[in-house]
Formats: structure tokens, C-alpha cells, sequence
């Protein structure tokens, strides 16, 4: 059995006016996140990624709208289900949701920290935002989480600038800055993608930590299915702002039943593979102004000749396997054969 | 809508490939384009460009004392009409009026002129025989854009001395485009100079001149001009005092645009594109003329257009505290210090017709350059 | 045994940071000590390493693109050896024509303002190799051709380009003259996954018919593996290992080559486990640790670490380490050619 979904998103739609024209990052997209469990997003550029998760704490830029039919059905820790996507802004429930209930973090820790201020100012004004203590009891929490995300010496620390500090314990800071009012959705955004292998290892070893200890979710967002394998649970593979195939990270990286996540896969240059050849997926990554119709891999799908509805019509995403879903064709007709 | 949707894959194409094949310059003149404000702007600034041009042709008399219409000091503007006591007619024409001050009344009087009863009507004539110039100062000709056969007409009414308030207007539009023009390239040789050098080279020398722009910068404008302009010897001739006030615009403002450059150049020389051009073998004189001028040009342009009106705000308030240009020279400064005074304001409003021009001006010179930085870098004005 | 096409001995190269006109003295930057290489024609050589290491440093000053504090680069064009530090004006063009660079970013590295035609004819022109505007276009046209872009391309701005597609142009750029040797520092870094294989192979490809030698940096050692011969391992300014690419992945001797490798995330989700982890990050090279540079972070250091610089020992044939704890025959810091 399964525990109710601790988020669940249906038919997210996210456009973008531009002076070229509507652009449609996130198109239709359907996922949930259970209690506990580790999501892991992964996407080329262009994929929509972090613009959905935008969305999800409705951060987005004014030039964006979510469409009318997509829903963000979140449950709080108080138990009450509430659609974000329906929130006005501003409004009370947005700013209880964001930090109290969902936090972020970015692949840039300026993006989190304001040079102005201390990292101890910002952490013990979120605290006192969220929760009536006192600054002084503020200030010994913030301490505690520093402590706990592995800064040496946070006495010191919390009265400091983040640029003040080395690119992986800023990027600790940020982490403590996210998770100082106990959210119960963490949403990291390429949070490795700019450190060193090495300092990468760490902070995935902190968040897989921290998860077990507070036995959060976690939304992470990653261009590199390596790093996703790491941590996630569950992936959710976009291509174009349109989900390919989701499941099990087990059945993604052994199984992948969608072109895209197969091609993907083979292009990823492995140590354990230096004899063979790598495989490119034929082709570039379609502009954001010239989406292809039908399917949007089809421009560059190997199988797209084998179809003929590729082109023309969007495929649905299809069970392939327990959890496992899949948005292809070719799949919609093996599960019909299998069926009848 | 339909032919729209007919428009073929081919058209289509040939589209993308023309956005594509687009150089940043016609990519810049793409985004100008559809800044209406901005093209509104470029558009008004031409026709004061055409005024400055051409002010002798435009303008019916001199504006100077050989002009002077004794018959009509202070007076109001002539109304163009077509109808009048008598009927009505084709042709445009104004009446031929009179005006004095009365004592009586304390105010300027205005009587048309009659006879048999009737206001005399003087029909207005285009390309007219006039006061003979030199177009551009090379053709020579004496036909004048407008003009009565017999008599004087003044569309912008008369100043206190009975000069056409029309005619200063154009020439005073040529006076003070042209030494805000004057001003703003001396100020861009100077800054171009002192922030070519300061930028490109880097370094102590960049340090020096730094200490020495920040030195200019820190003297604050208004005491400066006063303190040039109070320099200039009495007897000088207009002539003089025009150039010799170009010069104190362009002295005194460069060392914002030059540190401008500075951090332009210092900026791009960082670029990638310029190491990967030099690893090319590019030589230095290619990679400043092929890979950091193009982009400087545009910069460059934008910049001096936002300064422009500056320097005309700065001729126009030295001159109206009497610092800068004086009668008989016209200038929008001079003639809008002749409007400062309480009679002007009770009795003659027509003498704010050249602050009109002025604001407008100004106003013009603002809307383009804000229209030309928008579409130099797109990314300025995109967060609302 | 062939002679190599570039050979760095000893390069050092400090740079002050800070300081200037009454603010004070400068503070020394090391970021390259020490470091000693060859390549052979057509060979290519991984220089991997964290951010910081110096790698890009290395690739510059061989270009002569970052200032040679001491050591000595040279690089071998037929029977000639131009002695990089000390260059004519007529060799530096003839080291620019047989040397060129692929940078990381490719929306950086082109110019805004030129066609591709105009990019990719850069090395001609700059160093008139060709005596009509229409032997350059052949030449263009030739080059664009073999780099997989579309002739009909040559006339657009490089805005028109998605990230593959501009790398494309400047590895044209790069080819153009007709090099024997590339530097590619973090050439495919900043392209997707699906599109940085496809450049790979590009670059392998043409490295094949061209016989070019390539230094590759790059901080992926997943891309190293895939596209070295060579392989040497820099931390702070020095290489700590150099090997052949098998037998650097297979039995890698450095505890920092160990923990590199331990820290790339597996594909496997099953493989998550035990892994040396690293502790503390990179020291800055304004005052680098002494003895072993790497003693501060090493899972296994031992006092001597810390107090003597680790001399190079042979672990096998062809693979040379600087680590105390490694054994092997204990040898001059030379860095043999592998070929």
C-alpha cells in the first residue's frame, strides 16, 4: 500500500509571453511526491525542469501564467489540501506555504542570500516569519541547523556574509537557510551542478542524510541522470516541458521504455563502458519558438518513422509497468497488443 | 486571417532566415521600430533637424533688428483664416493689424488695419520673395517658406521690439541644437580619449587617469559654468561667446562618458570572444576594429543621444541667468529669458511658444535614447 | 620513439591579485607550480582536475594566452621548435596557425557581430594563410563541411545557433588553419548530455583524420576516460598523477585520482554505498599547504606529508604518481612520453 501523495500535479501548464511569441514551457505535465520519498527531475535544457517547480511555489516571472485547468494539490502539515495553483498572490496561505511548508534551493547560493545581510539575519528572520519565538531562541535553532548541516564552528558562522564562506559550505548554508523552518517539501535545483565532483559527493551524502533525519520530500532537479540515480526514489524524465516517461529509478535506468530515456542513457559516457562508442541523440534540441508538433521528440526519435501518428499527434502517457509510465507510440500500441 | 494562415512553409523560411542572417544591427533597428514612443521621438527630432537646416528658408524674416515690424510691437499671434467680415475665401489669409501699448489700459493694444470699412486682407502666400540668404550657406536664394506679399505676418506674434517671434524661434532651434551637437562631440573626442586609453591600455595608466577624471567629476557643474562663463570678456563678439560656450559644455561634462567607455572596453576586452580572437592571431588594431568597435558604435550612439538634451538644459539655464548667450544671438535660452518677467506672463503669454519648443525638444531627445538603449540591450527594460 | 609535439618542463605561473596604484602589494597567486608534460603528435592528453587546480592555466600559458612565470613550453611544427616563452613575431604566427583553442562557452566565444563565415575565417585572415577572398571561402566552406554545419548556414549570426551548433562553429574556427595541435578546455562542459556525445565524437573523428594532438581539460572524468589516451590528474597547481587512460582508470595509485573517481555518482542506483568521501575543499593557491599539497584533505596522510614535497615513483610502466605512500621505483621528476 501506499501512503496518500504528499503533492500531487495534474496537467501543469506554464507559458511565457515573449516578444517572439508565446513560448510553452511546461506543457500538461502530471506528477506526484509521496511523504519521504526523493523525486528526482531530469532534463536537458529547454525541459522545463525548473520552470515547473517554480510554478510549484509560484515563483514564477510576471511574463509567465499557469493555465486555468492545471492544479497543485498540496496537503500541509496541518492536514488541510489546498490547490497552490488557485492561491491568490499575495496571500497568507503562499507565504505559509513558502518555508513553512515547501523550500527551495538553487544551484547558486546568491540566488538564497542577500550580500546585505548575515546568514544568521536571514535564517532567524525566517524562523521568526514562520514561528512566535524569540530572537534568542531564533538564533540557538539557527545554530542548531548550521551545526547540523556540517559547518564547522557555526557560532562564528551565523554572523558572517555568505560570500564569506567556500563555495560548498555556502552552499551548506543554503541548505540550513531552507530547511531552518522544518519544510516538508525541499525542492533543490541543480544544487551540485556548479561544485567539484568531490564537494558534489558531500552535499548529496547531506541531503540523503537530512532527509532520513526529517523525514522530508524532496523535489531534485538534475541535467546529469548519475546524480539523480544517487538520490532519487522516483524519476520524472521531461523533454520540451512535456513528461516522457516516469517510475521507479531502478526501472528508468535498467528498463527505459521511452526512446528519449533510451537515448539518453546511451549518451551518457560511463566508466564502466570506456570500450564502447558513445551514442549521441541525432539532431539538436528544438528552440522553445518552434515546438515540434505531435510528439515532441519525434525530430529526433529514431522510431519516429516506425509511427505514423509520431508527427502529428501528441502520444499519451501509457502503464507500461507498475508506476511506470511512459509517453510514446510505440508503447501505446504494445500495451494495446499485450491487452487484447 | 485566412490569407495569413495561406501564407506558405517557403515565406515561413525565408522569415526565420532573414531573423537569422539578421546582423546586431538590423536586430537593433527591428526592436528601435517597435518602440512607438521612441520612433515618435526620432520623428520630431527630425523636423527640428529640418528647422536647424533650413531656418533661413523656413523662417520668413531674419528675426533680427533689420526685420523689425515697428507697427506691431508685442504683438499676439496672427490667426491663419479663411473667413472674415466680408465673407469667406479660399485662399488662407491674415489681417494686417496694428499695436501699440496703451497707457490707459495698460495693455497692448491690437486694431486691423481698415479700409473702406473693411480689415485689409493680406493673403498668405507660400515661397515668397523676401530678405535674400544662403541655403545651407552655399545657394543663394530669397524665396521664404510662407510670407505676405506686402507687410509682415507673424504666426508666433512679435516680441517687445516688434522682432518676429516665428523666425527667433527657428533660429534659436538652430543655435541650440547645434551647440548642444558642438558641446557633445567635443566632450565625446575628449572622453573617447581619456576612456579609449583608460580602458584599453588598463593598468597605472588606467589608475592616473581615473584620479584625474574623478577630479573634473567632483567640481559640481552649475559653480564651474558660472565661474567659466563669467570669464568671458564683455566685448566678445556672439560669435565668440558661441564657441567659447561649446567649449565650457564639452569640457565640463566628459568624464562621465569617459568613464563609461572605460568600463565598456575594460568589460569587453574581458569577453571570451576577444581571447579567441587573439588566439586566432588576431593582431590588436583587428580585434579593436573588427570585434570591439562594432559593439562600441551602438553604445557610443545611445549614449551621446541621452546626453544630448543635457547639454541643450545646460545652454538654455546659463542663458537664462544671463551667463551664457545674449541678445542679438538667438538661442531657446535667450529667448526664454526675455519671457521671464511678470508682463510676459499677464500680457504677452506668446512669448512661452519657445519653451514649448524646448520641452518638446528635450522631451524628444529623452523618448529616442531611451527607445535606442531599450533596443541596444534588450535586456535593460524586460523587468517591470 | 617519436619526438613530442608539446613539451612543458617546469611551467610555473604566479600572478598577483589585488594591489594596484596605493593599495597595497599584491598578493601572489601560484596557480601553476611545477608541472612537466609531453604530448605526441596525434596523441591526446586529459588534464582533469577540481576547479582551481590550475588546469586552465596550463592550457593558456602554452598559448601563451597567460604569462610564464618560469619553465619552458615548446612545441615542434615540422623541423622547427618554437620556444613559446620566447617568441618572434613571425613565429608566434606560425605557433598561432599550428595551436589553437576551443573554449568551454560557445556563446561567449564567438563574436555577436560576424557571420560564421566571418568567424570561422578568423585564422585566415588574422594570419593571412590565403591569398584570395575566394580560396579563404573554399577553405571556410571545406572546414564547415567536415564539422557537420550546414553550408548554407555560413551567412547567418552566431544568435541563430543552439549551444551544439556554436561549438560546431568553433571547433571550425579552431580547424581551420589547419593545426596540428588543439587545446579544448571544457570544450563540451557546457553542452546537454545528448549533444555533448555527438561533439565527442566529432572531435574524435577528426582528431583521427587530421592527426591532430589534443589537450583536453576538463573536470569530467567520465568525458576523459572516453576521449583520452593520457591522462594526468592536477590538484593545486601540480599533477599528481600522470598515466595511460586504462591503467589510470583501472589501478589509479594517487589518493586524490582515488577519491575523484569514488566521488563521480554512479548510474547505478544500487551503487551508492562506501565510498572514500573527501572531507574540506580546495585550499587557495595564494598560500598552498606545504610538503604534499594534497596532505590536507588526504584520507591516508602521515606526518612526513606534511613536511616533504612527494617525489615521482612508478607504480608500472608508463604511470608516474607524486605520493609519498606509493611504491615504485623512485625516480627524477621527468614525465616520460607515453606512447
Amino acid at each position: 500500500m501506499s501512503s496518500e501523495p504528499l503533492l500531487t500535479v495534474s496537467n501543469l501548464s506554464v507559458q511565457f509571453r515573449t516578444d517572439e511569441g508565446l513560448v510553452t514551457a511546461v506543457d500538461d505535465l502530471s506528477f506526484s511526491v509521496a511523504p519521504g520519498q526523493t523525486l528526482g527531475i531530469v532534463g536537458e535544457s529547454g525541459s522545463g525542469k525548473s520552470v515547473s517547480t517554480r510554478a510549484l511555489m509560484r515563483l514564477l516571472p510576471n511574463n509567465a501564467a499557469i493555465a486555468p485547468n492545471s492544479r497543485i494539490l498540496y496537503t500541509t502539515k496541518k492536514g488541510q489540501q489546498l490547490d497552490i495553483a488557485k492561491l491568490s498572490e499575495p496571500s497568507k496561505a503562499l507565504d505559509e506555504i513558502r518555508g513553512g511548508e515547501l523550500s527551495m534551493i538553487f544551484q547558486e547560493p546568491s540566488a538564497a542570500f542577500s550580500p546585505l545581510y548575515t546568514i544568521g539575519n536571514q535564517m532567524i528572520e525566517g524562523i521568526r516569519i514562520h514561528r512566535k519565538v524569540s530572537a534568542r531562541q531564533a538564533r540557538i535553532t539557527a545554530i542548531e541547523m548550521l551545526e547540523r548541516v556540517g559547518i564547522t564552528e557555526p557560532e562564528l558562522r551565523i554572523d558572517q556574509y555568505a560570500f564569506q564562506l567556500s563555495g560548498g559550505m555556502r552552499q551548506r548554508a543554503m541548505i540550513a537557510l531552507a530547511l531552518v523552518m522544518r519544510p516538508a517539501l525541499l525542492i533543490a535545483d541543480e544544487p551540485t551542478t556548479a561544485l567539484d565532483v568531490t564537494i558534489q559527493a558531500q552535499i548529496l551524502d547531506l541531503l540523503a542524510e537530512l532527509q532520513r533525519d526529517f523525514g522530508m520530500s524532496i523535489i531534485f532537479i538534475s541535467h546529469d541522470l548519475g546524480v539523480i540515480s544517487q538520490i532519487a526514489d522516483h524519476v520524472l524524465v521531461m523533454y520540451l516541458g512535456r513528461a516522457m516517461e516516469t517510475g521507479a529509478i531502478r526501472t528508468i535506468i535498467r528498463n527505459p521504455q521511452h526512446p528519449y530515456t533510451q537515448g539518453l542513457i546511451k549518451a551518457i559516457p560511463r566508466l564502466d563502458a570506456l570500450d564502447q562508442p558513445l551514442l549521441p541523440i541525432p539532431g539538436d534540441i528544438p528552440s522553445p519558438l518552434e515546438r515540434p508538433q505531435g510528439c515532441v521528440f519525434h525530430t529526433r526519435c529514431p522510431h519516429a518513422a516506425d509511427h505514423p501518428h509520431c508527427e502529428t499527434i501528441i502520444p499519451n502517457s501509457t502503464l507500461t509497468g507498475d508506476k511506470h509510465t511512459a509517453a510514446c507510440h510505440l508503447l501505446e500500441e504494445k500495451v494495446l497488443e499485450r491487452s487484447l | 486571417m485566412a490569407s495569413a494562415s495561406i501564407q506558405t512553409a517557403q515565406d515561413i523560411k525565408r522569415q526565420k532566415e532573414s531573423y537569422y542572417t539578421a546582423s546586431q544591427w538590423q536586430l537593433f533597428w527591428t526592436r528601435f521600430k517597435s518602440n512607438r514612443l521612441a520612433a515618435l521621438g526620432g520623428a520630431v527630432l527630425s523636423l527640428f533637424i529640418i528647422i536647424a537646416l533650413f531656418a533661413e528658408f523656413i523662417a520668413p524674416y531674419s528675426g533680427q533688428a533689420d526685420t523689425r515690424n515697428s507697427d506691431y510691437t508685442a504683438g499676439p499671434p496672427q490667426l491663419i483664416r479663411f473667413c472674415g467680415e466680408g465673407g469667406c475665401q479660399l485662399q488662407p489669409f491674415v489681417y494686417w493689424p496694428t499695436s501699440g501699448y496703451s497707457v490707459v489700459e495698460k495693455r497692448y493694444i491690437v486694431e486691423p488695419i481698415e479700409e473702406d470699412g473693411m480689415p485689409i486682407r493680406r493673403p498668405l502666400q507660400l515661397f515668397v520673395k523676401g530678405i535674400p540668404y544662403k541655403l545651407l550657406g552655399i545657394i543663394p536664394s530669397d524665396r521664404h517658406l510662407f510670407g505676405v506679399d506686402q507687410g509682415q505676418v507673424h504666426l508666433f506674434g512679435t516680441d517687445s521690439s516688434g522682432l518676429d517671434l516665428f523666425s527667433r524661434v527657428m533660429f534659436a532651434t538652430r543655435t541650440s541644437l547645434t551647440i548642444g551637437f558642438l558641446g557633445i562631440m567635443i566632450s565625446f573626442v575628449l572622453s573617447l580619449l581619456f576612456g579609449g586609453i583608460a580602458g584599453y591600455v588598463g593598468g597605472w595608466v588606467d589608475s592616473m587617469i581615473q584620479a584625474f577624471t574623478d577630479l573634473v567629476r567632483v567640481i559640481p557643474p552649475i559653480p564651474l559654468y558660472m565661474a567659466l562663463t563669467a570669464m568671458f570678456p564683455r566685448d566678445w563678439s556672439n560669435q565668440q561667446v558661441y564657441f567659447a560656450m561649446t567649449l565650457v559644455l564639452g569640457l565640463v561634462n566628459w568624464p562621465t562618458l569617459a568613464r563609461r567607455i572605460r568600463s565598456f572596453l575594460l568589460a569587453s576586452r574581458e569577453e571570451e570572444y576577444v581571447l579567441a580572437a587573439k588566439l586566432s592571431g588576431a593582431s590588436g588594431w583587428r580585434i579593436v576594429t573588427r570585434h570591439l568597435l562594432p559593439g562600441f558604435a551602438s553604445y557610443i550612439i545611445v549614449e551621446l543621444v541621452i546626453n544630448f538634451p543635457y547639454r541643450i538644459l545646460d545652454e538654455t539655464a546659463l542663458s537664462i541667468v544671463g551667463l551664457g548667450l545674449r541678445r542679438p544671438t538667438m538661442s531657446w535660452g535667450v529667448l526664454l529669458q526675455e519671457m521671464t518677467t511678470v508682463q510676459a506672463i499677464q500680457l504677452t503669454p506668446w512669448f512661452f511658444i519657445p519653451l514649448i519648443f524646448f520641452v518638446v525638444a528635450v522631451l524628444s531627445f529623452t523618448l529616442l535614447g531611451d527607445g535606442l538603449r531599450d533596443a541596444a540591450d534588450p535586456y535593460s527594460g524586460i523587468r517591470r | 620513439m617519436t619526438a613530442p609535439l608539446v613539451s612543458v618542463r617546469n611551467l610555473a605561473v604566479h600572478y598577483p591579485v589585488g594591489g594596484g596604484f596605493l593599495k597595497g602589494k599584491p598578493k601572489l597567486v601560484r596557480a601553476v607550480d611545477g608541472v612537466s608534460f609531453d604530448i605526441l603528435p596525434g596523441q591526446i592528453l586529459g588534464l582533469v582536475g577540481e576547479s582551481g587546480s590550475g588546469k586552465t592555466t596550463v592550457g593558456r600559458a602554452i598559448l601563451k594566452a597567460a604569462p610564464i612565470t618560469h619553465g619552458d613550453i615548446t612545441l615542434r611544427i615540422g623541423d622547427t621548435v618554437l620556444d613559446v616563452g620566447h617568441l618572434s613575431s613571425h613565429d608566434e604566427k606560425k605557433m598561432r596557425r599550428h595551436a589553437q583553442m576551443i573554449f568551454q562557452d560557445p556563446y561567449a566565444s564567438l563574436s555577436p557581430r560576424m557571420t560564421v563565415r566571418d568567424i570561422i575565417a578568423e585564422p585566415l585572415e588574422a594570419l593571412q594563410l590565403t591569398s584570395s577572398r575566394h580560396e579563404t571561402d573554399q577553405q571556410v566552406r571545406e572546414v564547415a563541411e567536415k564539422c557537420r554545419l550546414n553550408l548554407e548556414h555560413l551567412r547567418r549570426f552566431p544568435h541563430a545557433f543552439s549551444g551544439g551548433q556554436r561549438q560546431r562553429i568553433a571547433i571550425a574556427r579552431a580547424l581551420v588553419s589547419n593545426p596540428s595541435f588543439l587545446i579544448a578546455d571544457e570544450a563540451v562542459a557546457s553542452l546537454d548530455v545528448s549533444i555533448q556525445a555527438s561533439v565527442l565524437n566529432l572531435l574524435k573523428d577528426l582528431q583521427q583524420d587530421m592527426n591532430l594532438a589534443f589537450l583536453f581539460i576538463s573536470h569530467d572524468l567520465s568525458v576523459i576516460a572516453h576521449f583520452c589516451d593520457v591522462v594526468a590528474v592536477m590538484y593545486l597547481g601540480e599533477i599528481v598523477e600522470i598515466a595511460p587512460t586504462s591503467q589510470l582508470f583501472s589501478n589509479p595509485a594517487h589518493p586524490y585520482t582515488k577519491a575523484l573517481l569514488s566521488a563521480i555518482p554512479s548510474l547505478d542506483p544500487d551503487d551508492r554505498g562506501d565510498r572514500t568521501r573527501l572531507t574540506g575543499e580546495i585550499p587557495s593557491p595564494i598560500s598552498p599547504p606545504s610538503g604534499c599539497r594534497f596532505h590536507t584533505r588526504c584520507p591516508v596522510a602521515e606526518p612526513r606529508c606534511r613536511d616533504a614535497k612527494p617525489s615521482w615513483r612508478s607504480p608500472s610502466d608508463q604511470h608516474d604518481v607524486a605520493c609519498h605512500l606509493v611504491e615504485g621505483r623512485s625516480e627524477h621528476a621527468i614525465v616520460h612520453p607515453v606512447s
